[in-house]
């Protein structure tokens, strides 16, 4: 666990840091985003000490950086840079050996553990092993830096915009790459950068600096679903991601499969049905499979173990069509609240997306559009729906199959 | 310090001297220098001939390059010149090549687009943008000049070299020092001047500078 | 031409002893040069103030004429071999000690960064990073400082030291060319041989991660 607290830094009569309290539980991957100048570098550089603070203290595990030996505080943090910081006189076998070997961990050991990240950031130990940094490219740099970092097993990663100097596509990968290696291998990772998509596709929690103060710190859900202010709104819906929603139709992204029902279905039958089809809300239809409203479970109503079943009328649920853009629902989704919404009480389901004929789709939550940021910026949200088409299978088996799909690739 | 105060009027005259000689070398040396590194800059191949030839100059100690011409052209200030020139070659023409080869390509395809002949193209663009490069490499040449004409003395060129020796010879100390440190004053003053120089030349393209210097060190 | 290599062959016994003269002259100034130098580039390039004085006195010290050097050295260390070996070192340091400095100094920011962040100790980022990557340099420095040296050593013959220059003064004076020639041929020799030599030692410290 590490901990800053009330962390100040001067340089001269900049303020670069003002009161930084944040702490990032174990295993946890942290995200320090903002504009430049923000501190999140500097902050970032607290925790390995390559920068001390003014003011304050940054704990690991509860005890001051400050009075740890720098040595060994450093070797069990790793450290990556966008520059990638390889040793260009040695191979990439002995720049991943290189903490290990400080550590004095026998030979075979180390030659082990080599291949074993090689493999593990996707570059065969055969092939680059014995090459030198500059026989690489940008992006296997990178990977040689992450896998560097990882070699000593770490508790703590530390990475200062680590595919800032990547190509897009490049980028892309090494993010998607990123995303399976931190589910292999459960470390508390702290991650500067300055692209939302990267951070949401990332972090687990998210914090916005700005001149040296925390804007928000939240789960990326949290950061869309009430932005703290307009920074963060402007933020979020900055051009990197909203100019990817331009073309994208509602159709494209909704995931969750919402099981229709006769208008005069009785209460009974409909919560049973939700719960067969393992979700809480489904969508009423008249004899013509237009859409009349929607029906919504509301577990331990009253306190009490009853289930109860929730209606509302068309009037008072969002809909869209499912050719209409994604644009121009995106603040409103943003803001979809669980707690409230138009009826009180009950979790606010999200929008109904029905087709040209009024036909009920499928839902918009908040998840698919969490699901959604983080999937265009590896550009697999689009890839996984624009070839498939409803029509051709049975609603509910589609959603299911592309909610997994989308799933993974969260 | 006595020798110096007592006689500093033939001290500033062996420094005149010195100067001259110099001056002379520095003159002749630039003269066929830039050409040649011209040639290089041009005619790729000869490059490596022209630089080893030149580097053998200067690798030859300058006690015996001296030495090697007095059976040709007697004692005195020829020798001197001479060895001068030879000994400058390497520093003039290797900078005059590095400053015209590493003029960034995007100019000369401006200046060939604009429709400027070779030689326009020569003296309106890649000579200017040289210069620089160039001056440093007159400097450097210009340095080690006075320093090898101090050893010129010997084969009889006069100048600053001649109390030194002489002192040596004398084991007068007081004398070695008012031929020592007017030769290292002079030397550390024209080095001096040269960098100015080359901050005048260099005054329109330092944003350009220091990249074509990384370009020439690798 | 005949006349001159048969005077050579003549006083080969000669030429033998005073070019063995010459390499220790040299040799034992660069050996000094470098100890002194190689320690003083690494100082200067980790304290910063050191390095202004470095860079300043360095190139004004290497402006100063050789036989100036000799001279103005010459009221401490008086006449014979431990003048030239004095002027010599100091000659020789110059270019080490700057192209020490250079070497570390122009190691990569992020290199020194990424080092620092993996918890390597001063001691090994000097070792295992610094100075590697900087070897190429500091042998470039060596070289020049050697061949400089070797060139300088011809005026030690004129302070009772001994060496190559014997031959040439001797020579000048008499005016006997075979004379001057058996002196500025091995003279010669030696500094392109050692040029070469260590134009290779340059080559084989260049670790081969960043040969071109």
């Amino acid at each position: 666990m590490i901990r800053f607290e009330n962390v100040h830094k001067y340089y001269g009569a900049v303020h670069a840091v003002r009161g930084l309290d944040i702490t990032v539980r174990p295993g946890e991957f942290l995200v320090l985003i903002g504009p430049s100048g923000c501190g999140k570098t500097t902050a970032l550089k607290m925790v390995n000490r390559l920068i001390a603070p003014t003011s304050g203290r940054v704990l690991i595990d509860g005890t001051d950086v400050s009075e740890m030996p720098l040595v060994t505080l450093r070797r069990n943090i790793g450290y990556v840079i966008q520059e990638t910081g390889l040793f260009p006189h040695m191979t990439i076998a002995q720049n991943v050996a290189l903490v290990p070997r400080l550590k004095k961990w026998p030979r075979a050991k180390r030659n082990e553990r080599v291949d074993e990240l090689l493999h593990l950031v996707g570059l065969d130990p055969a092939v680059y092993r014995d090459r030198y940094p500059r026989h690489l490219s940008g992006g296997q740099r990178q990977r040689v830096g992450v896998a560097r970092a990882l070699a000593a097993d770490p508790p703590i990663i530390l990475m200062d915009e680590p595919f800032g100097a990547t190509d897009p596509i490049t980028r892309k990968q090494l993010q998607r790459e990123l995303a399976r290696i931190k589910e292999q291998v459960q470390k508390t990772i702290v991650f500067v950068t300055h692209d939302i998509s990267e951070a949401f596709l990332l972090g687990d929690s998210i914090c916005l600096l700005k001149d040296g103060e925390v804007v928000q710190h939240a789960t990326p859900e949290e950061l869309l679903r009430s932005p703290a202010n307009d920074f963060v709104h402007e933020f979020i819906g900055d051009e990197a991601v909203s100019r990817q929603f331009d073309y994208l139709q509602m159709g494209e992204i909704c995931r969750t499969p919402l099981p229709t029902f006769p208008a005069d279905a009785p209460d009974w039958q409909i919560a049973t049905a939700l719960r067969k089809a393992g979700t809480a809300v489904g969508a009423t239809i008249d004899p013509g499979g237009r859409l009349t409203g929607i029906v919504q479970v509301i577990p331990h109503a009253e306190g009490g173990n009853r289930t109860a079943v929730q209606r509302r009328p068309r009037e008072h649920v969002r809909v869209a069509r499912r050719d209409e853009l994604v644009r121009e629902f995106f603040p409103g989704l943003c803001r979809t609240n669980r707690a409230g919404g138009p009826t009180g009480g009950a979790v606010d389901p999200g929008l109904v997306v029905v087709d040209e004929q009024s036909r009920p789709c499928g839902l918009v939550s908040y998840d698919d559009i969490v699901r959604l940021i983080a999937g265009l910026v590896t550009g697999t949200a689009i890839e996984e729906t624009s070839g498939a088409d409803p029509e051709d299978e049975s609603t509910a088996a589609f959603f299911t199959r592309q909610r997994v799909k989308g799933a993974v690739a969260r | 310090m006595t020798y110096l105060v007592e006689n500093w009027p033939e001290v500033i005259n062996l420094a005149a001297e010195h100067l001259r000689i110099t001056a002379f070398a520095m003159a002749i040396a630039v003269a066929i220098g830039v050409p040649l590194g011209i040639l290089i800059a041009r005619i790729r191949p000869l490059g490596p001939v022209v630089l080893a030839v030149a580097s053998i100059f200067y690798l030859i100690p300058s006690l015996a390059l001296f030495a090697v011409l007095v059976p040709v052209t007697g004692l005195g200030p020829q020798p001197a010149v001479i060895g001068l020139v030879l000994y400058s070659q390497l520093a003039i023409v290797r900078n005059t090549a590095t400053g015209l080869l590493t003029v960034p390509p995007s100019l000369r395809e401006t200046a060939e687009g604009m429709g400027m002949t070779g030689l326009q193209r020569l003296f309106l663009v890649e000579l200017p943008l040289a210069l620089p490069m160039i001056i440093a490499g007159i400097r450097v040449a210009a340095v080690m000049s006075i320093g090898a004409a101090t050893i010129a003395a010997y084969v009889g060129a006069g100048g600053l070299g001649t109390l030194i020796f002489q002192g040596m010879r004398l084991l007068w100390p007081e004398m070695v020092l008012a031929g020592a440190i007017p030769a290292s004053v002079m030397a550390v003053a024209v080095d001096f001047a040269f960098v100015l120089l080359e901050r005048l030349a260099a005054r329109h393209q330092r944003a350009t500078l220091p990249l074509r210097r990384r370009a020439a060190a690798a | 031409m005949t006349a001159i290599l048969q005077y050579m062959w003549d006083q080969r016994m000669e030429i033998w002893w005073l070019t063995q003269e010459h390499l220790a002259m040299t040799g034992t100034a660069v050996g000094l040069a470098v100890l002194i130098a190689i320690p003083l580039g690494v100082l200067a390039a980790r304290v910063r103030r050191l390095s202004f004085l470095v860079t300043w006195v360095g190139s004004i010290g290497q402006t100063v004429p050789s036989l100036a050097l000799l001279g103005l050295l010459m009221p401490v260390f008086g006449i014979g071999t431990p003048l030239a070996v004095a002027a010599l070192t100091v000659r020789g340091v110059l270019p080490v000690l700057i192209n020490t400095y250079v070497g570390i100094a122009g190691v990569d920011a992020a290199v020194t960064e990424a080092g620092k962040g993996m918890g390597m100790t001063s001691g090994q980022r000097l070792f295992m990073v610094e100075l590697p990557l900087a070897a190429p340099a500091i042998a470039a420095g060596v070289r020049t400082a050697t061949v400089h040296c070797i060139s300088i050593a011809t005026l030690a013959a004129f302070i009772g030291a001994g060496g190559l220059g014997d031959m040439i003064f001797l020579g000048i004076n008499q005016g006997r060319t075979e004379q001057i020639l058996a002196g500025i041929v091995p003279a010669a020799a030696l500094a392109i041989l050692s040029d070469l030599l260590l134009g290779g030692v340059e080559r084989f410290v260049t670790p081969r991660g960043v040969r071109a």
